[in-house]
């Protein structure tokens, strides 16, 4: 997928949290948004994720410029597949239900169709045993990976996820990124914010360092990790590879 | 050691030991002021009783519908983006909380259902207590919906769900679990209520007990069953609302 930023602001509650972002057009299949808290990653994940519009500025997705109006932005989240933190299922619906909510209320699939589809993404996941289980009756790594394969189920441009696996402990976090990463080589375009370095660092084609609202550094993930340009880059990295 | 106190498998002999220790003091204090008592005269007017106990369930259910529509909007617009609507539901709220529910059934009766020519006084007190106890379930109904974590409502908008579509495939069923409760309790309010109604003359338990008192002059005989009209149908309602905060505190 092709990305492009031009002169990005956003404000939240008064404050500045995007200050005129910029970015060239850059090609990626899977980007890793990295940097430190506060500097705008998760935000800049919503505004592509269509789930909010930009103060100003333009945001490219494949050449196209991202919609304003609440009505055509509707239109175009329909085509993400976002995935939070947290409690991204539903409670009060089974790992299945959660899946054919969308298909048939949003597609507009026929039951006996979106069942198919949602028990063909679940068993593929190894997930199929627990179609019929509710969030509660899920471990923290089983839901994230059933709002994985919710997002996947839509079949969308891109999968977009903001800190995955950071309410997890580390070996539920492993289980999710190691289907992160075979959502990847199936050939899904996954933009990822995350406090993994490691695994962005392995999995990721591109990188974005961003802090105080702006893109310091971006670039192929190998260059960016290996040779870091910018003294806030390299400070980071170094902090936080030390542990 | 104090352990079986709190079993609930005692709860019928902890009842039966309440109703005994307060039976016992009720009697005490009748005997001191030396009532004479006559259910005879009173008994014949057993109908009238009956088509009261009626007439105020019918009623507490009519306005159960009623102020839950009412609420379930108000609670709605209070979450509206336009101004107007936040305002106008602040306002009812604030106002029918801040003032007595007599003053309303006087003020809405002889004042706004006589301006529009509302004769029927059933009616018109389903509607005064409906518009009462609606103000109230909006805020049941608002703290419900509040307390859907933010995420769930996101993930909503991230799939593409209109506005719409998130209330009704997402908030609404979650909210109904926490409000469910609480709008128990409501119920049971609701029921004891409607006996204000008997002020604007609607046919329901008090007014005919106030009745029967008028045409036997047995007073305590009239008054009696009459609590314990209220307690048959409040008492029940309040066990279902224990047992359902249970159920949601012990998680789905």
């Amino acid at each position: 997928m092709d990305l492009e930023i031009r002169k990005l602001c956003l404000a939240l509650g008064g404050k500045d949290i995007l200050r005129e972002m910029q970015l060239p057009k850059i090609s990626a299949d899977i980007l890793a948004l990295i940097g430190p808290s506060g500097g705008g990653k998760s935000t800049l994940l919503r505004v592509w994720g269509g789930l909010l519009a930009p103060d100003e500025g333009e945001v490219l997705l494949d050449g196209e410029p991202l919609p304003y109006s609440e009505k055509e932005l509707r239109a175009y989240r329909r085509r993400m597949g976002m995935v939070f933190q947290n409690w991204n299922l539903f409670h009060h619906l089974t790992a299945l239900e959660n899946l054919l909510l969308p298909l048939t209320q949003v597609h507009g699939l026929g039951l006996a169709e979106a069942k198919t589809r949602a028990l063909g993404y679940l068993d593929r996941f190894q997930l199929a045993d627990h179609a019929q289980k509710h969030p509660h009756e899920l471990s923290g790594g089983q839901q994230q990976r059933v709002a994985i394969v919710r997002a996947l189920s839509i079949e969308p441009r891109c999968l977009l996820l903001d800190e995955p696996t950071s309410a997890l402990d580390p070996e539920m976090a492993a289980q999710v990124l190691e289907m992160v990463e075979e959502v990847a080589e199936q050939g899904t375009p996954v933009i990822l914010v995350t406090h993994h370095l490691a695994f962005a660092s392995r999995i990721s084609d591109t990188t974005l360092f961003l802090a105080e609202g702006n893109i310091t550094e971006h670039g192929p993930t190998r260059e960016f990790f290996d040779r870091p340009r910018t003294k806030t880059c390299q400070r980071f990295l170094e902090t936080v590879m030390r542990i | 050691m104090t352990g079986w106190l709190k079993n609930p498998r005692w709860l019928p002999l902890h009842l039966l030991l309440g109703v005994a220790f307060l039976s016992v003091l009720c009697t005490l204090t009748l005997q001191s002021v030396a009532y004479h008592w006559d259910f005879v005269s009173v008994w014949q007017y057993r109908a009238k009783f009956c088509y009261g106990l009626g007439m105020t369930v019918g009623l507490a259910l009519c306005s159960l519908v009623l102020s839950t529509l009412f609420g379930l909007i108000t609670a709605l617009m209070r979450r509206s983006e336009w101004m107007p609507f936040r305002a106008s539901a602040i306002v009812y709220t604030e106002l029918i909380r801040s003032t007595p529910l007599l003053v309303q059934i006087l003020l809405l009766f002889y004042g706004v259902a006589n301006a529009v020519g509302l004769q029927n006084r059933f009616v018109a007190g389903v509607v005064i207590l409906s518009l009462f106890a609606g103000a109230y379930i909006s805020e049941i109904v608002r703290a419900g919906i509040e307390g859907i974590p933010q995420t769930q409502l996101e993930s909503a908008r991230s799939l593409g769900f209109t506005t719409f579509q998130t209330y009704r495939f997402v908030i609404l069923p979650q909210a109904v679990r926490q409000i469910l409760p609480p709008m128990t309790g409501q119920f049971i309010s609701l029921i004891k209520d409607s006996s204000l109604l008997s002020i604007i003359g609607v046919q329901e338990l008090t007014q005919s007990a106030q009745e029967i008192n008028s045409y036997t002059y047995s007073t305590l005989e009239s008054y009696l069953p009459l609590a314990l009209g209220y307690l048959a149908l409040t008492f029940p309602l309040s066990l279902v609302a224990h047992r359902l905060e249970k159920r949601m505190r012990y998680g789905s």
